[in-house]
């Protein structure tokens, strides 16, 4: 089941805080090519096809599609729609009933509202389905974006949904950059595409000129016009993001500085040193090996750290609690008889469950601290 | 009601992760003065005396031995008791029916036992908050107050797995204690106040401890350096620390000046402005220098920061490795049962500090404030 596109569907991936949003945001500014805000459709549901049952039937193809449509972090990519009849116009966009009949035809639909050819897709876990995707979407282009993993994790663990120690941090961007380096040595120069964030905001032209020469487009200026967009300045309101709403700049370059002790400092550099050279960021302090004891404490501690102040003003309230009501829903249609443990898929690369895993154990903290937002 | 002893006796304060064990275990290898492990008394007892009703009473009397003599970490300070019959024996000891005597009753079974030596010492960090409680005890109580600088001391509660979870609450913490203490370095004299420094101890432990030991008025012994060989010292060093702390655990090693300046490899500079928004000016009146200018904190922040630390002290009570308060607990539900009992009502409880003080948790010493526990339903398990 694969879809060939005339035009050649886009992906992106990285790390959180690397500059995925702004790099999607620049693509979307070209004239030609669409990007909607994140869909988190690969993670959500592409990992979890066998719990909505044979969807080449059209009742579980529906649940799947309504899934998909419900619970975006803006409601229908903030396009007007009629929620009534809204399955049934995407419907005239799927072209087969599959996960990636699905994935086209509501990003079809989308593209067809704004008036582009093309579009661009951006989840920064997208980088542990590329399997999936290229099965789904042979002649899809990836551009998987890099940032020093000290920057990247420094910043996420300011945010208000990041990790909350070191150790947590460093462990993800590394599980990042082995994914990349997989596929990074298979994929030929027309399908894959290396981004670093350093050099993105350092030269930004230069930069997009050749990402426009790998996906086949001319470089436009609106590109660098990113920032001006609605949905740049929507996004720029929320503090974790505020940067976004702005030109881009190269003095968030180095700024775990600030934020990292040297120990902290040292503990990346323990986990991650390989993935940090091999990428060409340099480490300046002798870096530490965390025991494998300390490793499930410091990992341990993160999670109950973030289900306990989950509550806590200013976290993410509803994005979050829509995940979860996906965990509950696979084990509902598991109850009703839809799958069972035995329509598990084999040798999935666990990865590729690892953010949805992350949200169903959060929830189970969550319950048990009470810290669930009240309805 | 209070107690004079021939042999004073000596209080050794400061905040927590400030050398407070090292200095107590350096007295406690005097060969003439005995330090047990850290008893937490003044916190645990004192100011819920009003629950035990009037000890006269020789039932009330016994619930109050029972429940200190009880609590101990080790069992019984690791003494060679009998339980069917030490709080009988503690009990008989006392010089009077109070608080006070029942704490000085097993502090000095405790030197008896420790080579019978003459004279006690206690060290509880947070005994800081009661010196005006420990003055009415003890008239001629001799006390000594550890400082350490306070980035290092935040650096290391940070780090610590009985420690706090946000540069905020450690700095907080640190000035609470500096706060609490500064009007007794005023107005005791120094025959019975000693300020000494943590850096000044590391460097030059051996004339230190000779101004300490003219403070409390004994000769000067060698073997003050060696308390890194007691039992209890060595057992310390055990305490694994958290992950990416300062290890290995320092007690089991001679003194050493390796740890002073550890702050600069455990602080990033955005949590020493921090320190500094919150502490700076008491860290400058200590002698300390800053490196970095004050962060900017709005009071919404500031609540912020105070409010996860609460929550992820009660959300990481049962992580391995962790504090589990569960003594503390256990007593809180003797108090509430005496009270179904009629030995207390809510008359008796007196209106003073530190009941109801906004920093009660901290001053008490619990391992997570109580409000959390009971929003996160963590549950009560006594071990």
């Amino acid at each position: 089941m694969a879809i060939t596109l005339d035009e050649a569907p886009i992906f992106i991936g990285g790390y959180e805080r690397s500059g995925t949003t702004m790099l999607m945001l620049m693509i979307g500014s070209h004239p030609r090519i669409a990007v909607p805000e994140v869909t988190w459709y690969y993670p959500r549901f592409r990992a979890y096809l066998h719990t909505y049952g044979d969807i080449s039937k059209e009742e579980n193809f529906r649940v799947l599609l309504h899934e998909m449509m419900f619970g975006l972090l803006v409601p229908f990519f903030g396009i007007e729609v009629d929620e009534d009849t809204i399955l049934d116009e995407i419907l005239t966009h799927v072209p087969e009933r599959t996960f990636p009949g699905a994935f086209a035809g509501v990003m079809n639909w989308f593209v067809s509202k704004k008036g582009k050819p093309r579009w661009v897709e951006k989840c920064p876990q997208n980088i542990f389905h590329v399997a999936s995707i290229l099965e789904d979407f042979p002649n899809a282009q990836i551009v998987f974006i890099t940032r020093d993993g000290r920057d990247s994790g420094a910043t996420y663990m300011q945010s208000k949904f990041g990790p909350t120690n070191v150790y947590a941090a460093a462990e993800l961007w590394k599980k990042f950059q082995v994914a990349a380096r997989h596929w990074r040595a298979r994929l030929d120069g027309s399908q894959w595409f290396d981004v670093r964030y350093e050099d993105l905001v350092r030269e930004p032209e230069i930069t997009l000129k050749r990402i426009c020469g790998f996906l086949g487009e001319d470089y436009s200026p609106d590109m660098l016009g990113f920032h001006e967009t609605a949905y740049a300045r929507n996004r720029g309101r929320n503090p974790d993001h505020a940067p976004i709403a702005r030109p881009v700049t190269d003095e968030l370059i180095g700024e775990y500085k600030q934020y990292l002790s040297i120990r902290e400092q040292r503990i990346f550099a323990g986990v991650a040193a390989e993935e940090l050279t091999e990428n060409g960021y340099e480490i300046d302090v002798d870096p530490i090996e965390t025991s494998a004891g300390d490793a499930a404490l410091f990992l341990e501690t993160d999670m109950r750290t973030r289900a306990a102040n989950f509550d806590l003003m200013g976290h993410q309230y509803a994005f979050s609690r829509f995940n979860e009501r996906l965990v509950e829903r696979w084990e509902e249609r598991r109850r009703a008889g839809i799958w069972n443990e035995s329509d598990r898929p084999v040798d999935q690369d666990p990865n590729a469950r690892l953010w949805m895993e992350t949200i169903a154990e959060q929830a189970r903290l969550k319950t048990r601290f009470g810290t669930h937002p009240k309805e | 009601m209070s107690i004079t002893l021939d042999e004073k006796p000596i209080f050794v304060l400061g905040c927590h992760r400030s050398g407070t064990t090292m200095l107590m275990l350096m007295i406690g290898a005097h060969p003439r003065i005995s330090v047990p492990e850290v008893a937490w008394y003044y916190q645990r007892f004192r100011p819920y005396l009003y629950s035990y009703g009037d000890l006269n009473d020789e039932e009330n009397f016994r619930t109050l031995a029972d429940e200190m003599v009880g609590g101990l970490i080790p069992p019984y300070f690791g003494m060679d008791v009998n339980p069917a019959t030490i709080v009988d024996e503690i009990m008989a000891d006392a010089k009077e029916r109070s608080f006070a005597g029942i704490f000085d009753a097993v502090l000095e079974r405790h030197a008896r036992e420790d080579g019978n030596k003459p004279r006690w010492a206690e060290k509880s960090p947070n005994n800081s908050f009661f010196i005006k409680q420990i003055k009415e005890d003890f008239p001629n109580a001799q006390f000594i107050y550890i400082t350490r600088d306070g980035r290092d001391n935040c650096a290391e509660t940070l780090h610590s797995r009985h420690g706090l979870y946000n540069m905020v609450s450690a700095a907080e913490r640190w000035k609470l204690f500096l706060e609490a203490v500064k009007p007794w370095r005023e107005r005791l004299g120094p025959s019975e106040w000693m300020d000494i420094k943590y850096e000044t101890l590391a460097r030059e432990p051996e004339a230190t401890l000779r101004r300490i030991c003219e403070f409390i008025g004994e000769e000067y012994s060698p073997s003050m350096l060696d308390f890194h060989q007691s039992e209890v010292a060595q057992t310390r060093a055990r305490v694994v620390k958290n992950p990416g702390g300062v290890s290995p655990a320092p007690l089991a090693e001679p003194v050493s000046d390796r740890f002073i300046g550890v702050y600069k490899e455990l602080l990033s500079v955005k949590d020493q402005r921090i320190f500094a928004a919150i502490a700076g000016n008491i860290q400058t009146e200590n002698g300390y220098e800053l490196d970095y200018e004050p962060e900017e904190l709005s009071e919404e922040a500031l609540e912020n920061f105070r409010e996860q630390n609460g929550r992820m002290r009660a959300a990481l009570l049962r992580a391995r490795g962790h504090i589990r308060d569960s003594y503390i607990e256990w007593l809180v539900d003797q108090r509430e049962a005496r009270k179904r009992q009629g030995i207390w009502t809510d008359a008796d409880v007196p209106d003073e500090f530190p009941i109801g003080d906004p920093n009660e948790d901290t001053i008490m010493g619990r391992g997570a404030p109580r409000k959390w526990k009971t929003e996160f339903g963590i549950p009560r398990r006594y071990n």
